[in-house]
């Protein structure tokens, strides 16, 4: 009897110590690999992301770059007190968005998701085929169930041959490992649990200018089918967004449009409000905007540098403000009186967003000026 | 006597067949490959000619020796097909071995296995330790190897030694490394193979060396090869003819011990030349891993009385520890040469590499000095210079985890020698037992070159 209760002591024992051994190994994995993603603004925005305090977002924005260069984050809390974020990453995969709404309900009840569609408009030849644009996404979220669905939805080799070795993207680790040196940047210890405020709160600014001439815009349009897999990512996001409960603006940010951009966007429109959304295409906006397309742009027509940026935020804000009941933090005031914890929190480090912008902003205007007056444009590497 | 004379023959036309396929599928890939003229791609037949099944000398010499131990009646017949097919295909050691005995293994082989979770433990910690020889040292070491030895003139001098030096390291960490996953994965699958490796490089002379080399391969050519040629009638023949000669110069008892010797000898240049045949019909492996070992073996017992009487002569204790160590790096460094013949693409070239290492038919080295380079790039770049390739192919910061690492093997061997590390690990308390392994882990996972961006070589004894 005393024989087998040890012999039972001991198995227990056993998987005990077997136990402790795999949860220290899978801690010291999923820290590492935090440690070891390349740094830069994805991962900043990311992190950022994952760092704001539980349900204090009013806004997600999802999308490729645009969403974070157009849209001045802190200026949108700074003059109109709304709190938005992006979950954006540069050329993201239409298909990646159903996973980022999951993605953001985690932590977040946003009251409204805003989708930047530009690149709905394109070609999965083009999206799918490059799997950077897969890890741009991938590889900037932290491990998870969901993680691991976006990865099966996402690494396919529908489009490219390429040995995607898969087992790269559930544990990125085995692709970034040799970035270990840069563990000797502090930045990369901060991000160990990948939580970490971005100052900038997703939004990156740029001070580069690249003219192009104003592009004419079909009013419009003959509505015109998307490419069948992003025709296929529109109907599951929208099919993702219906589940949150929460409104949903489907927008596009001004760009020198492509032949055949404006007839896809038309059939984008005509989906999303039969599915009861709204849908905001500010090409058709120019002249409300006050967009020059000769020194707001920073590389030609693609994105905006900080004073076009300005001016989009401040034509966000307001079309927000006229569209949906969005709350105004800075009317809590700066005493804290009424606010939780978390609530303060958010509000002190959005001031301190808010206020960097500002600076950034100040810094940013004369070099562009500068670079307008003695064209000195932008050039790509 | 009709039975005998069946057994007989059967015994013998199973060792043609599985000769015969061995030197049909391996040895005729280099008449086809040489019947290819340069840049034309060969035909489909000759392609397939060309194909080697994966393992394939490394199953023959194992079903080979259990035929021998059968038919010496030293092992037990296994009637079960199935079963000795998977003793003799037993997938982990089909890439480099060990080579396996039937009669040394087939018990425990076929042996009911119940879980073992110290076994498993002890399997997997092995695995994880052959994993940091392949992918953190030789894989560096690998590009080190592969930049001296493709351009011995640019790095000729201190560089080619080096070179050579790094080549010998990588062959260790990477074939004793596979060994170590091999017996590592057995270990958990509930048996032990045999070792292979026994701290080869603390070796006094290279007879021992070859005791504590590719141990396996070493005991099969013994057993299997070398004494059936002892008791050959042609070897007992030139025995007979070499005393008789020595007999009429004079002493009958110094005549024979001398033809002994000889023929012994003899038989030797023949197991060596196997040997050397065996690693590939290439010349670079006849002399770098045969013939030239040959003749160390037979210097060393030739000069053997020479140097006692020299230490009696000096008054030198021939068990010093000076002495020892002296013979330690004397065995090393002749072992290094022949590695220089056996990564070499050719004779010519490995003599050439030698030469540039002595200062041969070149005007010195043009590489730049490793320290130089290094001071320059920090000059030029601070910091960030630890990230630049130096002139071995290298980064800076590589270099140092190669260093790193390679001192951290040498302490391990070193503890080998002494006591099991593993168990002297698993001694310890459970906090320090983790963080050791947890520590190798995560070394492993961090600083092995695998993965996307790097081309891992395959196991250098992958192809024999």
């Amino acid at each position: 009897m005393n024989e087998q209760k040890t012999k039972t002591k001991n198995r227990i024992i056993m998987i005990a110590r077997v136990l402790v051994f795999v949860l220290l190994f899978l801690f010291l994995l999923r820290t590492l690999s935090y440690m070891v993603r390349g740094s830069g603004d994805t991962k900043n925005r990311f992190m950022g992301f994952y760092a704001e305090p539980k349900d204090t977002l009013d806004i997600v924005m999802i999308g490729s770059s645009p969403t974070y260069s157009c849209c001045s984050m802190p200026e949108l809390y700074g003059e109109y007190g709304i709190k938005a974020y992006p979950l954006a990453s540069n050329v993201q995969r239409p298909i990646s968005g159903q996973f980022l709404v999951k993605e953001a309900e985690k932590t977040q009840s946003p009251k409204l998701y805003m989708f930047e569609m530009r690149m709905y408009v394109g070609l999965e030849v083009g999206l799918g085929g490059n799997m950077v644009y897969t890890r741009e996404v991938t590889d900037n979220m932290m491990y998870s169930m969901n993680r691991i669905d976006a990865i099966n939805a996402m690494v396919t080799t529908h489009i490219t041959e390429e040995d995607t070795d898969r087992y790269t993207y559930y544990f990125d680790i085995f692709k970034y490992h040799s970035n270990w040196p840069s563990l000797i940047h502090p930045d990369q210890w901060a991000s160990w649990r990948y939580t970490k405020l971005d100052p900038n709160k997703g939004y990156k600014i740029t001070d580069k200018v690249g003219p192009v001439d104003m592009p004419v815009v079909s009013e419009d349009p003959e509505p015109v089918e998307l490419d069948p897999y992003q025709e296929e990512a529109l109907n599951d996001l929208l099919a993702a967004v219906k589940e949150t409960g929460a409104q949903a603006l489907f927008y596009v940010s001004p760009y020198k449009l492509a032949d055949g951009d404006a007839q896809k966007y038309a059939h984008i429109k005509e989906v999303v409000e039969a599915a009861g959304y709204d849908f905001l295409d500010m090409n058709h906006y120019y002249e409300e905007l006050d967009i020059d397309f000769s020194g707001d742009f920073s590389d030609y027509g693609i994105h905006t540098n900080a004073v076009g940026a300005k001016k989009c935020t401040m034509f966000l804000g307001e079309y927000l403000r006229d569209n949906y009941d969005l709350p105004d933090h800075r009317a809590a005031g700066t005493d804290g009186a009424g606010q939780s914890a978390a609530e303060r929190k958010s509000n002190e480090s959005w001031d301190t967003a808010y206020e960097k912008w500002l600076g950034d902003y100040d810094a940013a205007v004369p070099v562009i000026d500068r670079r307008i007056e003695e064209k000195d444009f932008f050039v790509a590497e | 006597m009709a039975s005998d004379k069946h057994k007989k023959a059967s015994f013998i036309a199973g060792i043609v067949l599985l000769l015969l396929v061995l030197i049909s599928l391996k040895y005729m890939k280099f008449i086809w490959s040489g019947s290819l003229a340069e840049g034309v791609s060969p035909s489909p037949f000759v392609s397939v000619m060309l194909l080697v099944p994966l393992g394939l000398s490394y199953y023959t010499f194992t079903l080979i020796g259990y035929m021998v131990d059968v038919y010496n009646g030293i092992a037990k017949v296994q009637m079960n097909f199935f079963k000795l097919l998977t003793f003799g295909m037993y997938a982990p050691v089909l890439v480099s071995g060990p080579i396996l005995q039937y009669r040394e293994i087939s018990g425990d082989f076929f042996a009911e296995h119940n879980f073992d979770l110290r076994q498993i433990t002890f399997g997997m910690q092995r695995m994880l330790w052959g994993f940091f020889k392949k992918l953190v040292i030789a894989e560096r070491l690998g590009v080190m190897v592969s930049t001296v030895y493709d351009d011995p003139v640019t790095y000729s001098g201190g560089y080619v030694w080096l070179g050579i030096l790094c080549f010998t390291i990588q062959l260790y960490s990477d074939f004793s490394g596979l060994m170590d996953i091999v017996l590592g994965i057995s270990q958990c699958l509930g048996f032990k193979l045999p070792e292979n490796f026994n701290t080869p490089f603390f070796a006094k002379t290279v007879a021992e060396y070859w005791r504590r080399w590719h141990i396996t391969l070493g005991v099969w050519f013994k057993e299997y090869l070398f004494y059936p040629i002892l008791r050959t009638s042609l070897h007992r023949n030139i025995q007979n003819k070499l005393k008789a000669a020595y007999a009429k110069k004079g002493d009958e008892k110094k005549a024979k011990k001398r033809s002994k010797q000889i023929s012994t000898y003899i038989a030797m240049f023949v197991l060596w030349l196997i040997i050397g045949l065996w690693h590939g019909g290439n010349m670079t492996f006849v002399i770098g891993s045969g013939l030239l070992h040959w003749f160390y073996i037979v210097m060393e017992e030739v000069l053997e009385p020479v140097f006692k009487k020299l230490w009696e002569k000096i008054k030198v204790n021939p068990d010093g520890k000076v002495l020892n160590a002296l013979r330690i790096l004397r065995t090393f460094i002749l072992v290094n040469i022949g590695n220089a013949f056996f990564r070499a693409p050719s004779v010519g070239a490995a003599f050439k590499l030698l030469g540039c290492g002595l200062g041969i038919g070149t005007s010195g080295s043009t590489a730049e000095g490793l320290i130089g380079s290094f001071v320059t790039a920090v000059s030029s770049n601070g910091i960030r210079a630890v990230q630049e390739i130096g002139p071995l192919g290298l980064t800076y910061t590589d270099m140092v985890v190669l260093a790193f690492s390679i001192l951290i093997l040498l302490i391990v061997d070193i503890m080998k020698t002494k006591t099991d590390v593993r168990k002297s690990i698993a001694a310890q308390p459970i906090v320090i037992r983790y963080i050791i392994w947890l520590a190798l882990l995560f070394y492993v996972i961090l600083m092995g070159q695998y993965g996307p961006g790097y081309d891992a070589a395959a196991f250098i004894y992958q192809g024999f």
